[in-house]
């Protein structure tokens, strides 16, 4: 209910300190209008609705709305922003591409780094088997030319076999450098390819990729003949399987581009080859590796005699009977043990055959082919007038090259 | 009255928090759309690159292709005279029987009456079969002049030469004795233990 003393809210404005005068003037119109009992002339103060007030508010501000609506625009576009830049950047929204396709800039980067991928493996590949069809190329005409220095070096060589030898490895020398330079050339370019996303990497680096990525594809190749038995599908197996170890070579590249091929002489020649072919991987390759660990028997007698003759000038003269000096009875060679022992005997007129032993045994020990020689006793019978035969049993290791 | 004065306030502060909120998103939002949009727009860069790329990628892989294409018949030509050549120096299987007549050729060729070379004994023994390769070892009792039996080491020594196609071979050991001259000619009798190779 109107409170009596309620004011309209629109005189609130009005001073409320008392005149003193119009206060006086109103209190002598009510005293003389008033002499005994108080008579009323006005109806009581109207009461004031103030509820009606509760209905007045302050007028819609237009800046509110206008940033309302600001925020609002703001807040789509945000939104449009978050899922567009997600969509377009990560993956959260793969769940959404399944359903309807949309394009993605990060997928599409990402499908066209493994077409470069793909691509440059394929490139790899027609490299690599034609690195090592010239590898091929390089060990067959460089077998040619090992077996040729092997002659040309050795003690025993005839000297006919020797000049032969000669000329096989000048005739070959210019076929082993332009196969030598073909593969080089295969070799140079790097097998990765520049790609920007890390996604591909995946915690490798990139050249592993790449090598990776050759190598399956060679044993793929090779796993789909592997079930065909025709002399051609054999064949093409065996060049993808031997391709794939090349692959990755880190050793191989280097040594092959660090190699200044003109600058090597026979000997730097000789052993380039064979370190190549102890690099790769083909038939040659291979049977070289057991013509590495053989033993030159030849040589190996060869030392023998000649450590032999430095000691009893006449050994070779088959003179043995005659002035006595050294005569070997048996040789036993054990190449797995790569140990020798010989056996024999010496003939001196005088007293000093153990001498003529000791003197044998520090030479062959100053040989650089043989270590070890040892002869732990020695024996002798006869007399001065026919002369003194000793036996000779001597031990002797063979020294690795 | 009262409610009229909270609403303005109210209204006012509606109006700071607004403007507030609305600034923070745009900023915020800015910035995110800033950093996000530089991102993108480096991807869409380096997919241009990628196709710039792999069209120069494509052309090089058809001339590589027509390349090897182009010499595979000489590499196919190559690998086929290395098989043929190894037939006989690093044959499939251990081929016994054709080194055996690979021996006897040899011991043909090379003795004669002055210079004897004769193989009284070959005794083939078990195959060990190894990842690269495999062996057949032998054992051959040979009776030979001095000079002879060098030749013998020769052979052996340079076996398994693409020009010469002689069945790779190594000695594993050499027991020998000399006996007395023959016409001022030494004979050696030996045994020797071969190791004979195959694919």
């Amino acid at each position: 209910m109107a409170d009596a003393e309620a004011v309209n809210p629109f005189d609130l404005n009005k001073p409320t300190t008392p005149d003193s005068s119009s206060s006086n003037l109103v209190k002598g119109i009510v005293s003389a209008n008033t002499p005994g009992n108080a008579e009323t002339f006005l109806d009581a103060a109207p009461e004031v609705d103030l509820s009606l007030l509760k209905e007045v508010a302050p007028q819609d501000s237009m800046l509110l709305l206008g940033l309302k609506i600001t925020l609002s625009v703001v807040s789509v576009l945000s939104v449009f922003s978050v899922i567009f830049f997600s969509s377009q950047l990560t993956d959260r929204f793969d769940f959404v591409r399944t359903v309807a396709d949309f394009p993605s800039v990060t997928k599409d980067l990402v499908a066209s780094n493994n077409e470069i991928v793909d691509l440059k493996t394929d490139l790899n590949f027609y490299k690599y088997l034609k690195a090592k069809a010239y590898f091929d190329e390089f060990s067959y005409f460089g077998d040619t030319y090992l077996q040729s220095y092997e002659i040309l070096r050795s003690q025993t060589s005839e000297e006919a076999a020797k000049e032969t030898a000669r000329k096989n490895m000048e005739e070959t020398k210019p076929a082993i450098a332009k196969a030598f330079m073909a593969a080089r050339e295969q070799l140079i370019p790097d097998l990765e390819a520049k790609i920007s996303n890390p996604k591909l990497v995946e915690g490798s680096s990139e050249t592993l990729l790449f090598v990776n990525q050759l190598k399956n594809k060679f044993n793929e190749k090779a796993t789909e003949l592997s079930s065909n038995n025709e002399p051609e599908a054999v064949r093409q197996m065996k060049n993808y399987s031997q391709s794939a170890k090349i692959v990755g070579n880190g050793e191989l590249r280097t040594t092959v581009l660090a190699a200044d091929f003109n600058a090597m002489d026979d000997k730097q020649l000789y052993e380039f080859i064979k370190k190549i072919n102890s690099l790769i991987v083909n038939d040659l390759s291979v049977m070289q590796k057991i013509k590495d660990k053989r033993i030159k028997w030849s040589d190996v007698m060869n030392e023998i005699q000649l450590r032999t003759i430095a000691v009893d000038k006449h050994y070779d003269e088959k003179l043995y009977q005659e002035i006595g000096g050294i005569r070997y009875t048996s040789y036993d060679f054990d190449g797995e043990t790569s140990r020798i022992s010989i056996t024999g005997e010496t003939k001196k007129t005088g007293t000093t055959n153990f001498s003529l032993i000791a003197e044998l045994i520090d030479e062959l020990n100053r040989s650089n082919l043989f270590g070890n020689a040892s002869m732990n006793s020695f024996s002798k019978s006869g007399s001065l007038e026919e002369g003194y035969t000793a036996n000779l049993k001597l031990d002797l290791d063979l020294k690795e090259e | 009255m009262e409610n009229y004065l909270v609403q303005k306030k109210r209204q006012e502060m509606q109006i700071k928090s607004y403007l507030g909120i609305t600034l923070l998103v745009v900023i915020s939002m800015g910035f995110y759309t800033f950093s996000n949009w530089k991102e993108f727009s480096a991807v869409k860069k380096l997919l241009v690159a990628n196709a710039n790329y792999i069209s120069a990628l494509k052309n090089e892989v058809v001339d590589e292709k027509a390349n090897y294409d182009g010499e595979k018949f000489n590499f196919d030509a190559l690998n086929k005279e290395i098989e043929t050549k190894l037939e006989s120096i690093f044959p499939l299987g251990n081929q016994y029987t054709e080194l055996t007549k690979q021996v006897d050729v040899f011991e043909e060729d090379l003795s004669t009456k002055n210079s004897v070379f004769e193989v009284s004994n070959i005794d083939y023994q078990e195959v060990e079969k190894g990842e690269f390769y495999s062996i057949l070892p032998m054992r051959m009792t040979i009776r030979s002049s001095s000079a002879n039996f060098t030749k013998f080491l020769h052979w052996v020594e340079n076996s398994g030469a693409l020009s010469d196609r002689v069945r790779l071979m190594d000695i594993t050991s050499i027991r020998l004795n000399f006996q007395e001259e023959e016409n001022r000619d030494e004979i050696i009798s030996f045994t020797v233990q071969m190791n004979a190779y195959f694919q």
